[in-house]
């Protein structure tokens, strides 16, 4: 009976709890892991179908039912509520924010509060920068973006969690600017259909610092509009009567089209973003005497509200605004084309009329002219853009002429041939970031004339692509700031294709910012991706940024900016525009809200300084140290390591960096603390790296002798010990093999077992390109993601010689049953410093073994599954950064795909090669290999960040005759 | 003149000792009632526009001796201002960009150019004099609550500009700027239940230079005794600066003494009143430098204790694209 009476009391005592818990806004975590869990997570976290539930995170603390905010006057700040369960839900689930009651005033929710639904994107296909970047396969994934209002009509709320991934509501909070600086309290609750009891409830605390965002934006994110996607997808448009259609704001049939062009620009605006128009030109015709009669009605009545600001609800109108000019308009064919003088005189002409119209109606000084869009960089490209500014120069005008071309030729950067760059020195450049040379834009900046830029892809610049990590959008607005840009210029904003919910899958850049919201009942309005939201966060803390340089922290906001975006642009690349390295910025969501705390609260101390805002500098002191005391600010890295004779002693040279980003002078010296048995690193003499500074050096290492090795591979770790920042570890391998001479020639049949073994002629143990991949690690705090740089799946090689013909043979291992990735094409793509999309192997040679050569030295050959086989003298990067041509090879290959592996085996006549590579007995060589079914390319030699480096390689070494 | 209550008195002391300028209007009621034959003006920005004065003194906030200095600037007049120079670096900075284009002399009080020429001629010549080691230690009555310096936004900071403003002038004129700081400031000898100052009154800093020479700063509001004593010490001489100047050999030895002129504000005046008798504006420009680089150490001072990380000076340079000083 005691023991019922304790069991019946310690029930009631359990339900007492949890009343209590719940009462006072605490979440109730289920115990059942198939029952729904809920939890809040930071806007830039990325959530994907299965990311597990964080409970205790910065923002969230499910043990307290709290939900904690902080935010500036004028700012927008915005959470993610995920939904998880193990099976199906029974009901729907809706959501309900309470106003939020301050001291002194309420926040009413109607206001503040916006919620929206993250629909999921399936993608496949993407750049080769996405797995270097992110850390994950290149394979089939799914990724919130699309953002679905919450009333919306289809695939809003409230919604079903159907246990087989997560579900994710996205929730704004804007702070409005007549908003009293304090605490707010209100409440998040989950409801279920038909029930009182919330399925989800927590306390949402918002502080509201006394800082106040201005509400013009200081660096425009130029969101280009070329309404034709928008008009097919909404309003079944045919494509070319989208893009060549001149609306009229006052014919019936065009108001459709208007309504949603304003309400796609106010989206825009509304997210910090600075919408242009490209399309719908006002109609023109020659009226005689170099004169242009130009139909401005239609065309104001269009834009004049959004030139004002008073179509938008903060009533800012647009700081910048395209002159209703392009490529295409006038139209240069009926002219005789783009070269023809009649084309010049028309658009110099058509040029006037436009100038003298914006200048009447006061728009003049947010014109800008852009001719022509972004177009690969080639002589022709060249020479239509110095057309397009001389036309420019002869008409009557001044406007700001917007030109994407780099400042100076890509040469100095490695570009092999790039053509000469001579353009006026009043343009406003926009190049792509991989163009954009820090030096040189300040150069320009100095010369009174703005830089833009245009976001491309990683390492030059944050990625807005779909698949990009979910900190890149935000950085974009940083990155502008850290390199003193006047704004970014973004091409494609609303360029969504066919059908953005399922990508084309030819397409690869997956870079628009809005999408339709036809498909969801929105039959008149675009709808926001995550994106758009991380970059409005993006601009928001660049805002801060801006505010410390305002209030004389300049020092300070450019040093936070250095933390979080290190090196971008050509600053990414080392030694050429194709040496990169993916770790100029941040990744971490925690990393960017610590820094944009630190200045909220910097800010806040400014604007109402006190005891509390001292103490909160001094209690801030910890965060300052984990923002600033970040160790990737020192980068000592081995670039390559290769066998040498010298004397006839036998030695390994490896090719080491240190970087220094820090803002001091770093000394220290190489070390090798455990060297293998017969290894000696003598004494090295010490270096110096200056502040932004990189060196690279040479270290010689005695060799006693290599022993055997089943891979060919002795990897060894190097250390970089500074007296300042301490010890840098940098791995190093040196990649050996024999290559035997064999009196039987295998057979080149793509079959293996008739090759010699036991020479120490096997190459294996390949490793990542880059920092690796992203493999679920568990420590003391849990199950976490660390980088590894083993590749999925195992790669082996083998060499053999006999006098007349080097034989190489190659094993790719595939998960059983799985068919290597290839197209019966004869052409294998290359992305960067890659070959991408396809499987292939490469044989990267240097016959003459000149490890301080250039990609000129090296023979390339390239094998894909199908059988094809391309050789070049030279490396086929894109673009060149050397010389490079067909190479007659005269190589016999095969390839066979079995169960689990697809093998190469070719054989290389030496006749093929320079004469004296027969009496070299030390060749350079590498084999890489793509597995494009996950982006993984790996290399035997282990190279860091290229594999066509002459020093990068491995080292085959030739049986004596 | 426009000055506070607290220098007013000292600076109408000064001006009397110099024939060459004639106090002809002043802002303030305390200041009108000290000087009773000047015209009095309520608004200090309507004595700047309508007072028909060549030259204005102001001895007020730090905030507002740089708006009313731009003001007079701007309009040609000739400026003296107490120090500090601005409440940071930057606008440190604005104000000599803004001068170089401008004829009127600017000038801001100089501890340093004083005290440079006493120790020359007790030195010998101060080109050897370069101390690998100085201490500042310095104690003293601080501000009310309601004095601008107890006022972030008046004085941009607490007892470091305000109160070591000179001898840091002094040591960044002898040793040019370290390489790295290292800091900590606050708000911590205030009682408890009082309210504090927005300003710190305590600071500690370690300056090193690229030679291995060291500096440290102490600085305290409030804190008795009261002290103010700066010691420079380079392999040959010690020099140590309080109400006098007492030099010794380092090695050890009998100590030679000798006073500053008592009338400082005086002697920077007269310097004020020749140089804008000339409209001498390049005489004025080297001091510019000299402020600037003490802007520099104290704001690299404050950088570093609010973030726990060791600064450098010359980064504040880069920053607002200024040429680094000459060292």
């Amino acid at each position: 009976m005691a023991a019922a009476r304790r069991v019946i009391r310690a029930a009631r005592l359990g339900a007492t709890l949890c009343a209590v818990a719940l009462a006072a806004g605490g979440c109730m975590w289920p115990r059942d892991p198939l029952a729904l869990r809920v939890w809040a997570a930071e806007d830039c976290r990325t959530i994907d179908p299965g990311t597990p539930p964080a409970l205790e995170n910065e923002i969230f603390s499910a043990a307290r039912g709290q939900l904690r905010l902080s935010a500036a006057i004028n700012e927008t700040v915005a959470f993610q509520l995920v939904l998880s369960a193990g099976v199906a839900q029974p009901r729907p689930l809706s959501i309900h924010i309470s106003d939020l009651a301050g001291k002194s005033a309420v926040l009413s929710a109607r206001d503040a509060i916006s919620i929206f639904r993250a629909h999921w994107v399936p993608l496949s296909h993407y750049r080769s920068w996405f797995p270097r970047h992110s850390g994950l396969p290149a394979a089939p994934r799914l990724f919130a973006d699309v953002l679905v209002p919450w009333e919306a009509p289809l695939g809003g709320g409230p919604l079903r969690v159907d246990g087989t991934r997560n579900e994710i509501i996205w929730v704004d909070v804007r702070i409005p600017p007549d908003t009293a600086a304090g605490d707010y309290v209100g409440r998040v609750e989950l409801l279920e259909l038909n029930r009182d009891a919330p399925a989800f409830a927590c306390e949402l605390r918002l502080r509201v610092l006394p800082v106040a965002i201005p509400l013009e934006r200081s660096a425009p994110l130029i969101c280009r509009l070329a309404p034709a996607d928008l008009f097919r997808a909404q309003l079944r448009w045919d494509r070319d009567e989208g893009s060549s259609v001149r609306l009229l704001p006052g014919a019936a049939s065009h108001q459709p089209a208007v309504q949603l062009l304003n309400q796609t620009v106010a989206l825009l605006q509304a997210h910090r973003a600075n919408p242009v128009l490209d399309g719908s030109y006002p109609k023109f015709r020659p009226v005689g005497d170099r004169r242009v009669e130009v139909e401005w009605g239609p065309y104001d009545a269009l834009v004049e509200a959004w030139l004002d600001g008073s179509a938008f609800e903060d009533r800012v109108g647009l700081a910048r605004w395209l002159l209703p000019v392009s490529a295409n308009h006038p139209d240069p064919l009926p002219e005789g084309g783009f070269d023809s003088p009649r084309f010049a005189r028309l658009l110099s002409d058509y040029l006037t009329s436009c100038d003298a119209h914006f200048a009447e109606r006061g728009w003049r000084d947010r014109a800008l002219l852009r001719p022509l869009p972004p177009e690969p960089l080639t002589p022709e490209s060249m020479r239509r853009i110095r057309r397009a500014a001389g036309i420019v120069a002869q008409s009557e005008t001044r406007p700001q002429l917007v030109l994407h071309a780099p400042s100076a030729s890509l040469r100095a950067l490695g570009w092999f041939n790039a053509p000469e760059v001579e353009l006026p020195d009043a343009a406003v450049l926009a190049p792509p970031a991989m163009w954009a040379a820090p030096a040189a834009l300040a150069r320009q900046r100095d010369l009174g004339s703005a830089a833009y830029v245009v976001p491309d892809q990683p390492p030059y610049a944050p990625s807005l692509a779909i698949e990009a990590p979910a900190t890149d959008a935000r950085l974009l607005p940083w990155l502008l700031f850290r390199y003193d840009l006047a704004g970014a210029w973004i091409e494609h904003a609303a360029d969504f294709g066919e059908d953005p919910f399922t990508p084309d899958l030819g397409r690869r850049d997956h870079d628009w910012l809005v999408y339709p919201g036809a498909r969801h009942g929105l039959p008149d309005c675009a709808i926001p991706s995550v994106r758009l939201k991380r970059l409005r966060r993006g601009s928001l803390d660049a805002e801060l940024l801006r505010l410390l340089d305002r209030h004389g922290k300049r020092y300070l906001a450019e040093s936070i900016a250095r933390q979080v975006m290190r090196r971008a642009l050509t600053d990414a690349a080392l030694d050429h525009l194709l040496d990169v390295e993916y770790d100029g910025w941040t990744r971490d969501c925690a990393t960017l809200d610590l820094a944009r705390t630190l200045m909220l609260e910097e800010l806040a101390g400014s604007f109402e300084p006190g005891s509390e805002a001292d103490a909160a500098r001094l209690a801030n002191l910890a965060r300052w140290a984990r923002l600033m005391n970040r160790a990737e600010r020192v980068a000592a890295s081995v670039d390559g390591t290769r066998l040498r004779f010298a004397s006839g002693a036998l030695g390994a040279r490896a090719y080491v960096s240190v970087s220094n980003l820090i803002d001091r002078p770093l000394e220290g010296r190489w070390t090798l603390p455990s060297p293998p048995a017969g290894w000696t690193l003598p004494p090295t003499p010490p270096i110096r790296v200056p502040p932004g500074g990189r060196m690279v050096g040479e270290l010689d290492v005695s060799l006693a002798g290599l022993g055997s090795n089943r891979d060919g591979v002795f990897d060894v770790e190097l250390l970089f010990e500074s007296e300042a920042m301490g010890a840098f570890a940098a791995p190093a391998r040196l990649a050996v093999s024999a290559c035997p001479r064999v009196d039987v020639a295998p057979r080149i049949d793509g079959a293996l077992d008739d090759w010699p073994r036991g020479f120490a002629n096997a190459a294996g143990d390949f490793r990542l390109l880059g920092a690796g991949r992203l493999v679920a690690a568990s420590g003391r705090d849990g199950t976490s993601e660390e980088r590894t740089r083993l590749p999925t799946l195992a790669t082996n090689a083998f060499f053999a010689h006999d006098g007349e013909r080097l034989y190489v043979a190659v094993r790719c291992a595939l998960r059983a049953g799985e068919r290597p990735v290839a197209f019966s094409d004869n052409r294998l793509a290359m992305d960067g410093s890659a070959p991408w999309e396809q499987d292939a192997v490469e044989i990267i040679l240097d016959p003459l073994s000149s490890p301080r050569g250039s990609t000129a030295d090296l023979y390339v050959l390239q094998v894909k599954p199908n059988g094809l086989l391309a050789a070049y003298r030279g490396c086929p990067t894109q673009p060149p950064i050397g010389p490079v041509q067909p190479w007659a090879s005269e190589v016999h290959a095969r390839v066979e795909t079995t169960f689990d592996a697809w093998t190469v085996e070719l054989a290389l006549p030496f006749s093929a090669l320079p004469p004296a590579a027969r009496n070299n007995r030390v060749w350079g060589l590498n084999v890489s290999r793509l597995d494009a079914r996950r982006g993984e390319y790996s290399s035997w030699s282990a190279a860091r960040r290229l594999c066509y480096a002459p020093q990068s390689l491995g080292s085959l070494i030739f049986a004596a005759p | 003149m426009i000055a506070d209550d607290r220098r007013g008195p000292e600076l109408l002391a000064a001006l009397d000792l110099i024939p060459g300028l004639e106090l002809v209007a002043v802002a303030g009621e305390r200041l009108a009632e000290l000087a009773p034959h000047a015209a009095r003006f309520d608004d200090r920005r309507a004595l700047i526009a309508q007072g028909g004065v060549q030259a204005v003194l102001l001895a007020a906030s730090t905030r507002a001796g740089v708006e009313l200095g731009e003001i007079a600037a701007a309009d040609g007049i000739h400026v003296w201002r107490t120090a500090p120079m601005a409440r940071d670096f930057s606008e440190a900075v604005e104000i000599v960009r803004r001068q170089s284009e401008r004829p009127g002399v600017y000038r801001v009080a100089s501890h340093h150019e004083l005290l440079s020429s006493e120790l020359s001629a007790a030195l010998g010549s101060l080109e050897r004099f370069r101390p690998r080691y100085a201490e500042l230690r310095l104690r003293d009555e601080g501000p009310t609550l309601q004095s601008w310096r107890s006022n972030q936004v008046d004085a941009g900071g607490g007892v470091l500009i305000n109160a070591a403003y000179a001898p840091l002038e002094t040591l960044v004129a002898l040793r040019g700027l370290p390489q790295s700081v290292w800091a900590v400031s606050g708000s911590l000898t205030g009682r408890t239940g009082q309210m504090s100052r927005e300003t710190e009154d305590t600071c500690a800093a370690l300056l090193s230079y690229q030679d291995n020479g060291l500096t440290c700063i102490r600085a305290q509001w409030d804190v008795a005794p009261h002290e103010r004593r700066f010691w420079l010490v380079d392999p040959e001489h010690s020099v140590e600066i309080g109400d006098d100047v007492a030099i010794r050999p380092t090695a050890g030895g009998r100590a030679r003494h000798f006073s500053l002129p008592s009338e400082s504000l005086a002697w920077d005046l007269r310097r004020f009143e020749s140089l804008a008798r000339l409209n001498d504006v390049s005489g004025a420009a080297p001091l510019f430098q000299s402020h600037l680089a003490t802007m520099a150490l104290i704001e690299s001072i404050y950088l570093a204790a609010r973030t726990g990380q060791p600064e450098d000076p010359h980064k504040l340079y880069e920053v607002q694209r200024w040429p680094l000083p000459a060292e």
